[in-house]
């Protein structure tokens, strides 16, 4: 947009905004800018106040103090019809489209232009018109419970665009998308900036900010720390900002010698839900002072190899013994008398009960150790001591031991997970999936308590379809593919190795360290 | 904390709302609202007969609201709680009536120990049921009431069939058996002071015990009690146990009360026991007022239909009020914390919708 002096104008500002939530300071004095036609990322960890701003552009909260300009005037955003009115549009992470509607009836749902008596054909000819012109290829007609959440996604953008949204947010699009539907998104996304839609993108993955936008605006606490070209930053610079100190996620494992063996397992079977063979004769072992990571391909059985480890599955076939003892198909209870411990790949449906308090969740599983109860009777006065010990040392925000577990950010839900199963101190650790949908600093931490655990001569099963992950964790790696080891490779080994290995590719030559 | 105010706040809010509802039916269907509501006080709160009437009759209550609030709490749905109810009633009249010789101490301790265990293995089956095949218990603890009612049926028309009486029912129990009564010349028993030290007694085992916490945690997330070590199967049958015995205990308490069995022994105890333990939000100490509320309002049930002229039936309308109330208030309290959770996720996408509307 070109103004009078011929200067490029910012299609939105935002001056100044402060946002409160009683002593929350959600947004203090956060001023940003949008050009026309860019995709700017807002970058943050979880509570860092993203959300909130724009949900004040947005006209869902207004602000505290500041003020919002849109196209060169200041406005006052009272409420999304505002919002949209000025061409602004907002796709939430959550998507509220009805499920038994079609798509074009769910696009023109609410909207004046549908009418009294719906025109469906030409309704449906607008929907492929906005189809053709961005590339977002969805079927007019398909009812949306049948759809991928990539596709309802698109449904959610085009509703903005068909409201003729030039401006748009999208709130962490890509929390719910497969690696396939994310690079749809942004190539979509990029057409659009190309006919001139500027785009404000929110995120906490560094990669989708330096791969796709233009510039990037990092928050932390509620204030802005830095707005940068993409062009002019890098990794490591946006997770300094966004965390506010050096984060390491590079590989800091120290060599070191590798113990007895704890966990064995031999040639089991383990089948999945649909009673198909899902782990096919596996055998493996880890010892003291190890960690065992376990790559591959999301769905080729390390799931069901995990949950067997921890007696949540039957094992069809084959023996497992924990500290030298036959544990096949015995119930979690006996593996954890045996020293194991269990970071379930599931935090809300496996790890915590959402509505037992911080405190009461801390001691899941350890309910009837000796030091917890006098008989019968619960020690909470003890419990409580225990459980502020845990949030201290294992930093969980808030400290706030009353709260009920669903009342906490992923990230904090973790360490009450972590911090639970590392103070039972255990021998040996599975851990499914253990950093999945978390923020960096988030993961850092729990990296650091594993690689901690692991110096504390434990042994450790890591299984994570993150592949950075296993490369920074392991000390050995088995690739699994369609439920077998297809190979067992160090960590230096190169990384297109490993690679082929999990699409199921055999090489001769790699060089084994069993 | 905040929640355990919340948790007293919501029953009284249902409460109030009720009873503004409730006048307004009355005034609307013609009738004199004071009248109505002075006869249902008076017929408890007249003297201490009435009073101690009015406990007498929410003894039953009490014990199936006990009953249904722990299965709740271990997110079993035990609608059994007549059945098992009236099978303790069934055993505590078989040994009230075939070991005439013991003592009274001893009859009745027996008595309720066979109606504790009556229930039990009435709850137990379906427990069972459930933990090892997954079959709903709502399902079979509806069929086992029936099973329990037409058994009593047979009883009372057969075996023990009192002959001289026109209606069926069973020969009284040993006199001895007879439940002594706790204020003299009153109809107040002994068996209501149990059920109150029950109460107390299960508060603690739910909320001070590491079973009650085990319970709790199957009943929130089942499968998060499973990966801790929690063997689920086992705590779901006893809290099923718990609950059978707790409600067949009120039934053997209820025949001791009566002293001989008949079909009509329960007024449907079982159900208007999830009332209670709705009302209760199923914590223990709360069972004890919601079961006197209950007890109180059917208690002024027949007073008020005497003396204002307003059908008994009312107070059932009014206890539905109740309960429809409870749980409006359950929701607007679950909308609420969610509404602070996903305020930014959820809600914009109404408003869009309705703004766009507009
Ligand atoms: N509706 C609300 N009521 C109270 N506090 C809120 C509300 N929305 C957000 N917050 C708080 O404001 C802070 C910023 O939240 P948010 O903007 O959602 O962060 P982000 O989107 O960056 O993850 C957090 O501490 C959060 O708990
Ligand atoms: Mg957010």
């Amino acid at each position: 947009m070109i103004d009078r002096g011929g200067i490029v104008l910012n299609v939105i500002e935002l001056n100044n905004i402060c946002k409160a939530f009683g002593d929350n300071h959600a947004n203090q004095n956060v001023c940003f800018n949008l050009k026309k036609g860019e995709i700017h990322a807002l970058l943050g960890e979880n509570g860092a106040g993203k959300s909130t701003l724009m949900n004040v552009l947005y006209g869902l909260y207004s602000c505290d103090s500041g003020d919002i300009v849109i196209n060169g005037d200041v406005v006052e955003v009272e409420n999304p019809r505002k919002a949209i009115e000025h061409g602004v549009g907002m796709v939430h992470q959550h998507f509220m489209l009805v499920p038994q509607l079609t798509v074009t009836q769910n696009i023109f749902l609410g909207m004046k232009e549908a009418g009294l008596f719906l025109k469906m054909n030409e309704l449906e000819a607008k929907v492929n018109h906005l189809n053709e012109s961005f590339g977002f290829n969805v079927d007019p007609h398909a009812v949306i419970w049948q759809l991928p959440v990539g596709v309802q996604q698109k449904v959610e953008i085009l509703k903005a665009l068909m409201r003729e949204a030039r401006i748009l947010i999208l709130d962490e699009p890509t929390a719910v998308l497969t690696p396939n539907e994310v690079e749809e998104l942004f190539k979509s996304i990029q057409k659009l900036t190309e006919s001139g839609y500027s785009i404000i993108l929110i995120t906490h993955k560094m990669e989708e900010v330096l791969d796709y936008c233009d510039r990037v605006t990092v928050m932390r606490e509620g204030k802005v720390v830095s707005t940068m070209l993409v062009s002019e930053t890098n990794h490591d610079i946006l997770a300094k900002a966004m965390v506010g100190r050096d984060v390491c996620l590079d590989r800091i494992i120290e060599p070191q010698d590798r113990g007895e063996v704890l966990l064995k397992l031999e040639n089991i079977t383990v089948k999945n839900d649909k009673c198909l063979v899902a782990v096919n004769n596996v055998s493996l072992d880890v010892g003291r002072g190890e960690i065992l990571g376990i790559a591959g391909v999301d769905g080729n059985g390390q799931l069901e190899l995990g949950e067997a480890v921890v007696g949540l599955r039957k094992i069809e076939n084959g023996k497992m013994f924990l500290m030298g003892q036959d544990t096949t198909n015995a119930v979690p209870r006996v593996m954890m008398d045996l020293g194991m411990a269990h970071i379930p790949d599931d935090r809300h449906k496996k790890g915590l009960v959402l509505d037992f308090t911080v405190k009461e969740n801390l001691i899941l599983g350890s309910q009837r150790d000796a030091k917890y109860h006098q008989g019968l009777m619960m020690n909470y006065n003890k419990v409580e001591q225990e459980a502020k010990k845990m949030v201290e040392e294992f930093d969980v925000r808030p400290r706030d031991i009353e709260l009920t577990g669903g009342m906490l950010s992923g990230g904090n839900q973790q360490k009450v997970i972590l911090a639970r199963e590392v103070s039972r101190n255990p021998e040996v650790m599975i851990a499914l999936q253990p950093t999945r949908g978390l923020d960096i600093g988030a993961i850092e931490f729990v990296r650091g308590k594993l690689i901690e655990e692991r110096k504390n001569n434990k042994a450790i099963l890591l299984v994570s379809t993150d592949l950075d992950e296993i490369l920074t964790l392991s000390d050995r790696i088995a690739i699994m593919y369609k439920g077998e080891i297809i190979g067992m490779v160090s960590p230096d080994t190169p990384v297109e190795e490993i690679g082929l290995l999990m699409g199921g590719v055999k090489k001769r030559t790699s060089k084994g360290v069993a | 904390m905040k929640e355990k105010l919340i948790s007293l706040i919501r029953p009284l809010i249902a409460i109030v709302i009720s009873l503004i509802l409730g006048a307004l039916i009355l005034f609307i269907a013609g009738y004199d609202v004071a009248d109505a509501f002075g006869a249902i006080w008076n017929a408890s709160f007249r003297n201490l007969r009435t009073i101690t009437t009015t406990f007498n009759k929410s003894s039953p209550l009490l014990f199936v609201g006990l009953a249904v609030a722990i299965s709740f709490r271990g997110n079993v749905f035990n609608i059994g709680a007549e059945g098992q109810l009236l099978m303790g009633a069934v055993f505590a009249t078989l040994v009230g009536l075939y070991f005439t010789a013991l003592p009274g101490f001893l009859l009745i301790f027996l008595m309720l120990l066979a109606g504790t265990i009556g229930g039990a293995l009435w709850a137990f089956i379906p427990g069972y049921l459930k933990a090892k095949y997954d079959v709903s218990e709502v399902i079979t603890t509806i069929m086992f009431n029936y099973i329990a009612l037409n058994f009593i049926g047979y009883l009372v028309r057969g075996p023990i069939r009192d002959t001289t009486q026109a209606e069926p029912q069973s020969f009284s129990i040993a006199r001895q058996g007879f439940l002594p009564e706790m204020i003299p010349g009153t109809p107040l028993h002994f068996g209501y002071l149990l059920g109150v030290v029950l109460a107390v007694v299960l508060f603690y085992m739910l909320f001070k015990t590491y079973v009650g916490y085990e319970v709790r945690a199957v009943g929130l997330n089942k499968d998060a009690a499973k990966v801790a070590g929690v063997n689920v199967r086992k705590t779901i049958v006893g809290t099923m146990l718990i609950s059978g015995a707790l409600a067949g205990l009120g039934g053997a308490i209820e025949l001791a009360n009566i002293h001989y069995l008949l079909e009509g022994i329960s007024p449907g105890y079982g159900f208007t026991g999830i009332a209670v333990a709705i009302l209760a939000n199923s914590n223990p100490i709360g069972v004890v007022f919601s079961s006197f509320l209950f007890g109180f309002l059917n208690a002024g049930a027949t007073s008020m239909q005497r003396s204002a002229g307003v059908s008994a039936s009312f107070v059932q309308i009014f206890q539905g009020i109740m309960i429809i109330a409870i749980a409006l208030a359950t929701v607007a309290k679950k909308s609420l914390t969610k509404k602070i959770e996903k305020k930014l996720d959820v809600k914009p996408h109404v408003q869009v919708i309705e703004e766009v509307k507009q």
